[in-house]
């Protein structure tokens, strides 16, 4: 079993015993709808890659993180949030870049970790350092990952080499998928941490912002 | 090491349709080849790699395999070619292999590190290479070791030895996926390309047995003395799966006692019959009026 199948089905489990909750409310998805994603990333993963020349979009691995981030974009509720994810996306995206092409080893025996997994950390980092924001750092793992292959299509195009550009190949394995739930995780982990340690004992405050879903305070 | 009696078959046997027998080849580092044979060590359009993954390819299907080799590239040659690889990887596992490798070469400056005489024949040895980082570890090593122990004894000296690495390498796609160092930079091309054969028949015999002949030919009258010996599958445990269900049936029993413990045993069992209600549409259990 493919470490993005566990993760997936972990987060099944985390949604399905309501740990995730927080987090998948302030991604306004229901329990239904994360599993329902979660359940079209896998069986998308099946389906063939949609062509377009020298690119390909993988259903499961791509379109459909792609389309959460799109809902989670438009769903923001101001035009700050929305630059703030685009812009760490884009940071993001030139992180990984730039550490896979100029400062990690081209061998993974060389590091202490698979270089896959630091993406999803990088991503993570990014967006809670942008804002402490779940939806960002989605956004950030995912976008941030497409566009690193991106830049990296551009490169080879560039230098003449002609190379299929796959996005999201792997389908609910792929580094865009495993990425974006790493960066949630990590942000949500980061984030539960440090304001503890700001807390203390005191109990949490709830937050007063409006619910986009079901139009109350929260 | 793993038990291959079954390979002293004094009989080669007629293949019946005994179901299918494929495997699937790519290559990550596409810029690798050999400096004698290509002129250089890295091509940055398509290296010599897939030239002696090509060769593998033709030698596996002459024992009776098909072979889905994938020739797309995934440079550049950097951390993220894995990354890119791995949709490769996915791509040839959906159709279905009974082993998938990658075919790298090494980067060892001494030549005499992987050369061989094997037969009279100047040749390359052959590395297995393993991840540790990955769920599947323990199967795709039980795989390696079967191929090591059928190379030492039908070819000794082949197979230089299975190395551990500490990356994924893909190999979390699949129980039976081991990647192959043919040689390195500084070998002539032609001991690899000379090794290949070989490897081809340790291979499909670590995979299929001792029994060779067109994969798909149609039943034939068997003179078989001891069918189940011969037919034997090289590889059946599939313990990298294993791993992965006992982490989430811990995960399971660990969030239910956490639910207990968090809401008080009145408290966790509703969160428990809450979210079998959620999950079900109301068929189990009642459905709270309002979502707390």
């Amino acid at each position: 079993m493919s470490i993005g199948m566990v993760l997936l089905t972990v987060a099944a489990i985390f949604v399905f015993f309501g740990v995730a909750q927080r987090v998948l409310d302030r991604m306004y998805l229901s329990d239904r709808a994360a599993l329902l994603l979660i359940a079209l990333m896998f069986f998308g993963t099946l389906l063939p890659n949609l062509n377009f020349g020298n690119v390909q979009i993988s259903i499961g691995g791509g379109l459909i993180p792609l389309g959460i981030c799109i809902f989670l974009l438009v769903r923001a509720g101001t035009n700050k949030e929305r630059i703030r994810a685009i812009f760490g996306s884009l940071l993001t995206a030139g992180i990984v870049y730039t550490v896979s092409t100029f400062f990690l080893p081209d061998e993974p025996e060389q590091l202490p970790f698979d270089p896959m997994y630091l993406n999803g950390v990088i991503a993570g980092l990014v967006a809670y350092a942008f804002g402490r924001s779940r939806r960002g750092a989605f956004i950030c793992g995912v976008l941030g990952v497409m566009l690193a292959d991106i830049a990296v299509a551009v490169v080879n195009r560039m230098n003449g080499i002609q190379q299929t550009l796959v996005i999201g190949g792997a389908g609910a394995f792929d580094a865009m998928v495993i990425s974006g739930l790493l960066a949630v995780v990590l942000a949500e982990l980061v984030g539960e941490i440090l304001e503890r340690i700001s807390r203390g004992n005191r109990a949490p405050v709830h937050s007063h912002i409006k619910h986009p879903l079901k139009g109350r305070d929260r | 090491m793993p038990d291959i009696s079954w390979l002293d078959t004094t009989e080669s046997l007629p293949v019946s349709a005994v179901g299918k027998r494929r495997i699937a080849l790519y290559c990550t580092h596409s810029d690798e080849s050999y400096i004698k044979g290509d002129g250089k060590e890295s091509d940055e359009e398509r290296g010599g790699i897939y030239d002696i993954a090509q060769l593998f390819g033709e030698k596996l299907e002459k024992m009776g395999a098909t072979v889905e080799l994938n020739t797309e590239t995934h440079h550049p040659h950097d951390a993220g070619a894995y990354r890119r690889s791995r949709q490769t990887a996915m791509a040839l596992i959906k159709t279905g292999p009974n082993a998938i490798f990658d075919l790298h070469r090494d980067g060892i400056p001494d030549p005499d590190e992987y050369a061989v005489t094997i037969g009279d024949k100047p040749m390359s040895k052959v590395r297995l290479l393993v991840g540790k980082s990955n769920q599947n570890k323990e199967a795709n090593l039980a795989f390696a070791k079967q191929i090591k122990a059928v190379g030492d004894k039908v070819y000794p000296g082949l197979i230089k030895d299975i190395y551990m690495g500490k990356g994924t390498y893909n190999q979390d796609l699949a129980p039976r996926s081991v990647l192959l160092e043919f040689g390195t930079h500084t070998l002539p091309k032609e001991r690899v390309q000379a090794s290949t054969g070989p490897m081809a028949e340790v291979a499909y015999k670590a995979l299929f047995g001792g029994v060779i002949g067109s994969a798909g030919a149609s039943d034939a009258a068997s003179k078989k003395t001891d069918a189940s010996d011969a037919d034997q599958p090289a590889v059946e445990s599939n313990e990298g799966s294993g791993a992965a269900v006992w982490i989430i049936l811990a995960l399971v029993v660990g969030l239910g006692l956490f639910a207990i413990l968090s809401a008080g045993k009145g408290g966790g069992i509703e969160k428990w019959k809450h979210s079998f209600s959620e999950m079900t549409g109301g068929l189990i259990g009642k459905k709270p009026k309002n979502r707390q």
